[in-house]
């Protein structure tokens, strides 16, 4: 089959899995999220309450994000209660596009497969840290600018959540699933060099 | 010449990031409303009166109203970020200025059609299959048009390979 075919097909199966997929992806996501939210909130004056899958006011199952944020660290009472949501089916491009491409790479055999995926894992977990972990708390910061009476600010959040709405995040996803077959090939490539040399 | 997977991508992530940037430093100027209204969102209304003349879908700012529907094109939903994904691919990938001309042009052609379809298609669903939208607009409309911008790019790209590797063969024999 031609090399085009298959990629096409891949695609309509990653369309399918992820209009199928896309809110039980989340609720198993979602924990993972809450974990890098706190993660960043302890170098800021957030408090993550949770990371879930809920309803918005319309009914639409979505990602949602509840939080506090603080004018300074230790403060005791919040300056506001935030609450943030994204779409579920925001949420699952970055997967389907990176395992897409990670999947579909050509391999020679299945242990490289195994090993683009092994490799992929990590990268796949910081690749949703930076995109949709990001995307959750990335009105933190102006709702502390703005307790703190500065109505104008545009944060590097606000920046780095533009260019991930922008298509940014598919771009990152695609070239986190090159950089893992990168260093899988570099793996591959070393242990054969090794296995050479101990012949 | 050659590229590795890794060096491709770090080459397509800054291209796009650059591209991006410079379009979001042009939001509110002339050169944007021009690129947006007028050869996106004017040709998109005009295409959906054509086909469908009982729609009488009417642009106001940047919404496409018709009686039955309000789309709103919000930043990010115009499709401008296809055209700047295609170049940002292009020019990270080895190839020769002829060949890279002609990916562009072709490869523009393509996206701004995807871009068109892309919005009539988003009116439709909004007008007649509002129940579908939440599918639609969160993850099947933006990456659809993606993946075959992405099988264009496959195409156009491994079409600049091949004479590369005739003209490696022959050098090795």
């Amino acid at each position: 089959m031609r090399r085009e075919w298959r990629w096409a097909l891949a695609a309509v199966a990653a369309l399918t899995v992820g209009a199928t997929c896309a809110e039980p992806y989340a609720r198993v996501a979602a924990p993972y999220y809450g974990l890098v939210a706190d993660l960043l909130a302890q170098w800021h004056p957030w408090r993550i309450d949770e990371v879930v899958v809920a309803d918005d006011p319309n009914g639409r199952a979505v990602l949602r994000m509840t939080g506090e944020v603080f004018q300074r660290r230790g403060d005791p009472s919040p300056a506001a209660r935030m609450v943030v949501r994204i779409q579920v089916g925001e949420a699952i491009e970055v997967p389907i596009v990176f395992w897409t491409v990670l999947l579909m790479w050509p391999a020679t055999t299945i242990r490289h497969r195994l090993l683009h995926v092994a490799v992929g894992v990590p990268v796949f977990l910081g690749l949703e840290g930076i995109t949709t972990g990001c995307q959750l708390v990335y009105a933190m910061p102006k709702a502390v600018a703005l307790s703190l009476g500065d109505h104008d600010l545009v944060t590097s959040w606000d920046r780095w959540s533009r260019f991930l709405g922008d298509s940014g995040r598919l771009a990152l996803a695609l070239a986190a699933a090159l950089l893992a077959i990168s260093v899988a090939k570099r793996l591959q490539s070393r242990s054969r060099a090794n296995r050479v040399a101990a012949a | 010449m050659a590229t590795t997977p890794a060096r491709f991508a770090l080459k397509f992530v800054i291209g796009f990031a650059v591209l991006m940037s410079a379009f979001e430093a042009s939001r509110g100027t002339a050169f944007e409303r021009f690129v947006i209204e007028d050869v996106i969102l004017l040709p998109t209304v005009k295409l959906i009166n054509t086909v469908t003349p009982t729609e009488q879908v009417s642009l106001e700012g940047r919404s496409l109203v018709s009686a039955g529907a309000t789309l709103h094109v919000t930043r990010g939903c115009e499709g401008v970020e296809m055209f700047l994904l295609l170049i940002a691919a292009i020019l990270a990938f080895p190839a020769s200025f002829k060949r890279r001309v002609q990916g562009l042009l072709f490869g523009s052609i393509l996206a701004y059609g995807l871009s068109i379809a892309r919005l009539m298609a988003l009116h439709y669903i909004l007008r007649y299959s509002p129940s579908t939208w939440e599918t639609s607009h969160g993850l099947i409309l933006p990456l659809a048009p993606i993946f075959l911008m992405a099988l264009f790019f496959l195409r156009w790209s491994s079409a600049d390979l091949a004479p590369n590797a005739r003209d490696q063969d022959s050098h090795a024999a």
